[in-house]
């Protein structure tokens, strides 16, 4: 086969090996914005309830109040204003774990809230 | 039809060599590993390569001469988990909500950065000296394997040593899989007690320092802080002092052992297809405003933190950023970096370009942890001074910093990096302009 044929044949492969590579490459990092299923966080309790939620965080004993009617994003703490929702919430949640009350979950946070206090964070 | 997978993976195969190929060739490869390196606690004043006219950090140095230096990069918050919440999303703390006094924990609902790599397919791990860097908080998230070293109590100290020997093995086993890393690092040297090897403290520590004061130095606890804090117990002079130089030892210590890691990635011929950053989360007080530790108050001492990036071709040749950059933009950067789609939900802006002209936002909410802890361990004392929301907007030239109570400092930043000199007074028309950047009323 003349040296251009080979030239020719060579180009074209190369063609299809780089369009196959970068369909599969392009499926694999180009993917929609499907995230890992993020793992629970250790300690965090929540309880969604009438365009509320309710978020206990056993390890510094903090409870938290977002309204989701606002959005799902939650970073405003509305918990003083909604005192009576919160408790509903509370109690709804230890009813569900079977608790008398949220804070004896910390027990199984010991060493974290240990180094919490020595770092000055309790 | 048998024979589609054999043409599947010859083709699989033929584009995976032809990459490293191109790889070698341009030394681009389409997904380069990410080395994501926190100096925990480092003021961007205290390093050597940023200026500073003791030897701390020779190794990033050396480093810097091959990478960019971000000479004005600013951490949104005094403390680990809303900086590295950050960091870790490309979000400010209003947006990742892990802010004291609103939510102890990452927002459950918000991307992170080893959720979006792991996503991609990468190996991605976390190797952590600091309890905030951990599950509990949500900063987990996403790491394929997360390595809490802060768990173990006896651990030697310094400890970069031991974390960067695992880590460095981790990223090699990941490569020789062949499989991208993304490999982060929490180094916790720097923060207090301040207990540097005795050779490093002696290169610091001014003449006449004595054994027993060194050791003596090391008995930091963080309720000595505070009380120094509210006025409520003076330390002495020299002891600040001996801090300020056992903190640079740290540094120094802590910058051998950055200098050994890099030095084996380049060995193993990682380095050049790697994406590294090292920088700081937040930084110190070593007695500035009467303040030690870190925490509070957003005075550019625990604002203003050290940032090197490397990647050849993008970020390299010694350059030196004198703009404004925030924590906030090292994620949307990385993922660009490493040709991944953009995370959603974010406060930052690629480092790739358009640099002048950003501002950096700090917050402390009222009523945090600090405060609600002086409240209880001192109920006769006037905490006001830690019990303020404070905000701050720095431009690159003026710092504002706001308090809930409505009082404001000003500081020009250029002429006075140790924020001495008030300016509110003197420049109405500058803190107007900076108050409407935060959105507060003039």
């Amino acid at each position: 086969m003349p040296l251009a044929a080979v030239q020719k044949c060579r180009t074209a492969l190369a063609l299809v090996v780089v369009t196959a590579a970068a369909v599969s490459t392009a499926a694999v990092f180009a993917r929609p914005e499907k995230v890992v299923a993020a793992e629970a966080t250790p300690g965090l309790y929540c309880y969604e309830s009438d365009g509320f939620r309710y978020e206990y965080h056993a390890p510094t004993g903090h409870e938290g109040l977002y309204d989701l009617r606002t959005g799902r994003k939650s970073v405003v703490d509305v918990l003083g204003s909604h005192a009576d929702v919160a408790a509903r919430c509370r109690h709804a949640l230890e009813a569900k774990l079977h608790v008398a009350s949220l804070d004896s979950l910390r027990s199984e946070y010991g060493d974290t809230i240990r180094s919490l206090k020595a770092l000055g964070y309790l | 039809m048998r024979l589609a997978p054999v043409v599947t993976t010859l083709l699989a195969t033929f584009f995976a060599i032809g990459c490293r190929d191109d790889a070698s060739t341009a030394g681009r490869p389409a997904h380069p590993n990410v080395l994501l390196l926190v100096m925990d606690t480092t003021r961007g004043d205290r390093c050597s390569f940023q200026g500073y006219d003791r030897p701390t950090t020779p190794a990033l140095a050396e480093f810097a001469k091959d990478a960019v230096t971000f000479k004005e990069t600013w951490s949104p918050s005094n403390w680990t988990a809303p900086a590295h919440a950050t960091l870790f999303t490309g979000a400010g703390q209003e947006r990742h909500g892990l802010t004291a006094g609103v939510r102890p924990s990452l927002r459950t609902n918000i991307a992170t950065l080893a959720e979006w790599f792991t996503a991609a397919g990468y190996d991605t791990a976390c190797f952590t000296n600091n309890e905030f860097v951990s599950p509990e908080f949500g900063l987990s998230r996403g790491f394929m394997k997360f390595d809490p070293l802060y768990r173990d109590e006896h651990r030697a100290y310094p400890s970069a040593k031991a974390t960067h020997e695992l880590a460095a093995k981790w990223a090699e086993a990941s490569h020789e899989n062949g499989k991208p890393f993304f490999l982060f690092i929490n180094d916790i040297e720097p923060h207090q007690p301040y207990t540097p090897p005795a050779d490093d403290a002696a290169r610091f520590v001014h003449p006449g320092t004595t054994p027993s004061e060194i050791a003596d130095a090391a008995a930091f606890t963080a309720l000595l802080g505070l009380r120094f804090d509210l006025g409520l117990e003076e330390i002495s002079a020299r002891r600040l002092a001996l801090w300020s130089d056992l903190y640079d030892a740290e540094l120094f210590s802590l910058d051998r052992e950055i200098g050994v890691l890099i030095d084996r990635l380049r060995k193993d011929g990682l380095l050049d297809s790697t994406v590294v950053v090292i920088l700081g989360d937040h930084g110190e007080y070593l007695g500035e405003h009467h303040l030690v530790d870190h925490g509070q108050g957003l005075y550019r001492q625990v604002l203003h933190v050290p940032m090197l990036l490397r990647y050849p071709g993008s970020f390299d040749g010694g350059r030196v950023v004198p703009d404004v950059v925030r924590l906030e933009d090292v994620a949307p950067t990385i993922v660009e970096l490493c040709g991944l789609k953009p995370l959603p939900d974010i406060d930052g802006v690629t480092l790739t370009r358009d640099l002048p002209g950003r501002v950096a936002f700090g917050t402390q909410p009222p009523h945090d942890t600090v405060a609600n802890r002086a409240e209880r361990e001192f109920p006769q004392a006037d905490v006001t001074q830690v019990s303020r929301g404070i905000r701050s907007a720095f431009d690159g030239r003026f710092h504002l910093i706001a308090f809930s109570d409505g009082s404001f400092e000003l500081y020009d930043v250029p002429r006075d990096p140790e924020e001495k000199d008030d300016l509110a007074l003197r420049q109405p028309a500058e803190v107007a302009r900076l108050k409407a950047l935060l959105h507060l009323p003039r």
